[in-house]
Order: structure tokens, then sequence, then C-alpha cells
């Protein structure tokens, strides 16, 4: 059967055909033992994606729906700003800068200006209503996870995506927040400071055990996450006229 | 962002009051919303029977697994109560909620690519133990999902929607904000795809 009788087959079981084309074709079949077997075989494989899992008629979603409603008064991404003054004390924690030519994720086309030797950002995690404390080498799946950033430098950059890689490559965004899958925001605006200067939320992920990288981007021109995860995903990570910072930690 | 409140110019006026006569299961959706909106929760419960059953058909069909399902379909719930605000009753009710479904699913897919692997359900535990027809159709029916696992997420929610939800295309098309004619070749694109799959066997 040629493919255009395969596309015919399916318009013809949505009643997208003509009345004309739909007769033709009704014709054929009549003639075609072949033809009707294939179109048999489209109608049982339409039958099999529409029939219902019996398992799920068991399910009463109405409790559970509840539940989470009487839950999102603690959302798990909420602002934090009041708790910045308790950075001062966690603020020994040193920047971390841009990782060397192993590492992955990393600028290209860009000269040194300088910036990249000044922009970076701090992580802290806080565990429910606990002070901040700087993110060592651990971090749990029940941590949320907040950011200061510092843009020095005489060409401080405008954007930044903060975002965590997990061990199979699953992307996990802080900065820009994603919570819509139609949706595609953009980098966050950055303006040039003297340091420490707190991002809004406290962001937590449920994340898989094993090594996590948070990537810091320091951008000159925003992107959006779309474009940064194709970059992830089939450029090695390599954001243009970028300045990447890293960190490493193991989720247990 | 779904779940924001709309200007207070821009919503639509409460007009039903509860009246204790009319069970909330013979209720229209924009009734029960509204009354929803209203503060009477028992409605926006009459809403999650109504529709759970359809829900939940679609999450797992486009994420594999019942655990999994339950869960998308309950975040679509609760993203459906932030939305009361500013929902306008236009009896579409139904476009809006498996819109919802879709994104979470989609939100759902990209957070869980690990464990879904080990969150598919388990086998049979024993064939003797059931009717050989209502094994076969539970085999036909893993592997059209093995099937369907493998789409692009693009070609799966029309797919799903289209079956698992027995939306009409245009329908879709709004559910998505994209035309028919996207609608059009994203199904048979999908179609063939599940084909060429089932035909060339679960790779």
């Amino acid at each position: 059967m040629s493919p255009r009788h395969e596309d015919d087959l399916l318009r013809y079981l949505e009643e997208d055909l003509s009345v004309a084309e739909a007769k033709a074709l009704e014709a054929e079949l009549a003639e075609s033992p072949d033809l009707a077997e294939r179109l048999a075989e489209e109608r049982a494989l339409i039958e099999a994606l529409a029939e219902p899992d019996d398992e799920l008629a068991e399910i009463d979603l109405v409790a559970g729906v509840r539940e989470r409603l009487d839950r999102r008064e603690a959302p798990r991404r909420s602002r934090w700003l009041a708790a910045a003054g308790a950075l001062a004390v966690a603020a020994s924690v040193a920047l971390v800068f841009a990782p060397g030519e192993d590492d992955g994720f990393r600028a290209k086309g860009v000269a040194s200006t300088g910036a990249e030797k000044w922009a970076g950002v701090k992580a802290f995690v806080v565990h429910g209503d606990a002070t901040p404390r700087p993110l060592s080498a651990e971090l749990s799946s029940d941590d949320s996870v907040v950011f200061t950033y510092t843009n020095l430098g005489d060409s401080p950059y405008s954007h930044l995506m903060i975002f965590g890689v997990d061990e199979a490559g699953g992307v996990h965004w802080y900065y820009p927040a994603w919570n819509d899958a139609a949706a595609n925001p953009s980098a966050v605006q950055i303006r040039p400071n003297s340091g420490d200067v707190p991002l809004p939320d406290r962001v937590a992920h449920d994340l898989p055990s094993g090594r996590y990288v948070i990537n810091a981007v320091f951008l000159r021109a925003p992107k959006t996450v779309r474009e940064a995860e194709a970059l992830i995903q089939y450029d090695g990570g390599r954001f243009a006229e970028a300045h990447v910072q890293r960190i490493e930690v193991k989720v247990p | 962002m779904v779940g924001d409140v709309a200007p207070s110019a821009s919503k639509p006026r409460l007009v039903v009051v509860e009246d204790r006569d009319v069970p909330y299961g013979d209720r229209s959706d924009d009734d029960l919303m509204l009354l929803a909106r209203g503060g009477v929760e028992e409605a926006f419960d009459a809403l999650v029977r109504r529709h759970q059953g359809r829900v939940l058909q679609i999450a797992k069909k486009f994420l594999g697994s019942n655990a999994l399902a339950e869960d998308a379909a309950q975040d679509a719930f609760v993203e459906l109560y932030r939305y009361l605000p500013r929902y306008r009753p236009d009896g579409k009710l139904r476009v809006l909620l498996y819109r919802i479904t879709i994104n979470r699913c989609r939100m759902s897919a990209r957070t869980t690519r690990r464990s879904r692997l080990v969150l598919t359900d388990p086998p049979e535990r024993s064939v003797e133990a059931v009717a050989e027809d209502r094994v076969l159709r539970r085999e036909k029916q893993r592997e059209v999902q093995r099937a369907v696992d493998q789409l692009t997420p693009t070609l799966r929610s029309v797919v799903t929607l289209r079956y698992a939800g027995d939306m009409t295309q245009p329908e879709i098309a709004e559910a998505l904000d994209i035309p028919v004619g996207t609608v059009k070749s994203r199904l048979f694109h999908g179609m063939k795809k599940l084909r060429a799959l089932l035909e060339g066997g679960d790779k």
C-alpha cells in the first residue's frame, strides 16, 4: 500500500475526507482485502489509544487535591528576601569562578574583558525555616536553594540564568523560573553591583540521587530557557560571550 | 501565568447562587467553577469527580505510569483551582483543563525522566490468573503505550488529546494554541510514527 493510502485511511476514520474521496476509498476497500485489513488495523490502533485503563477507574483524586490545596500555603518556590540579612553571617563563602576547559560548560567567542573575573554567584541552602547556610558538597532534595550574585568590572553582564543538571541530564531551572511548559521565559536581568545581591526566590527541586551541577551563566544578551536547553543538549553548553560558573554537589 | 488574579475589571460577575435543590452533579461546569470561586468547596470537588477519569486517562497515556498520572492529574486540578479568580464562564472548561493537564504532564516528563523507568507499572503477576483475552488486551495496550512513550512530547500531546482525551481537532487547536492545520499534521505524523514503531517492534 502506498503511503498516500495510510494517510487516507486515517483521514477516513477522522471523517476528514470529502464525500467523493470517501466513496472512492470505500469502493477501493471493497475490492482490496489488504486495504480493508489495514483499515481494521488503523481502527484497532485508535481504539487501543482511546481505551480507558480500568485500574485508573478506582482512583479518586478529591482527597489528594484537597490536601495539595491545603499545602499550597507553603510553596516550593517562595520569597526569601526577609532572610537576606542572614547572609552576612554566611558571607564567608568564596565566589566560585569559571572552570577550565575540561568542564563541559564554557563560554566561547569572547575576549577577556575582566568582567568574568568579577562575576559569580554564591549558593545557600535553606532547610525549613532555618537560616540560610552556604551550599557545601551535598544538597538534599528537601533543601531549598537561594542565590546572591556579584557583577563587577568595567563591562558587567546584563542577564543571568541559573540551572542545575542532574546525572541523567535532567535540567532544573532556578532563574528564570520555568513552571509552565507552554512558556519560554528569558534570563533574568541583573545590574552592576559591588557584590552579594540576593535573588528573590528560594527554590527546591525534586532531584535524583547522584552528581548535580549548578550552572550560573552570565550573559550579555538574554537567552530563553529553550535556547539554553538546546545549547546544553546539542552544543555541550557552550554559551557565546558568556561567563559560566559551575558548582558541583552530590545529591544523596 | 496561570494562577494570577486578573484585574477586577475583567472578571466575570458571579451569577450563580447556591441552590441546594440542584445537586452539584447536575450543574454545568461553568456553574460549578463560579460556585467554587464563591467559596463552595463541594462544587470544586464535584468538578474533580466529573473530570478526573478523563484527566487520568490523558495523563496515563502521556506519562505511561499510573503513579505519575495520578500525581500530574492532582497537580492539574490544583492549577485549575488557582485559575478560579480569572475563569471566564464560556463553556470551555474541558479545553482549559486538558490544556493544563498536558502542561503538567510535560513538566512531569521533564523532571521524571529517570524515575519514569522505575515507576512504570509492574507486569501482570500471573497470566493464568487472568482471562486470556484480558491479558492479550493488556499486552496490546502496553505495546501501544511503549510506542506512545517514544513519540516526541509535541506529537504525544496531540495524539493523547485526540484519542485519550476524545477532543476534536479544533478543540485541540484551542487547547494547545496552535492552528487546526498544525493539529492535523501532528496527528497524522504521530500516527504514522506509531504505526512504524509498532510494525518495527519495540525499539
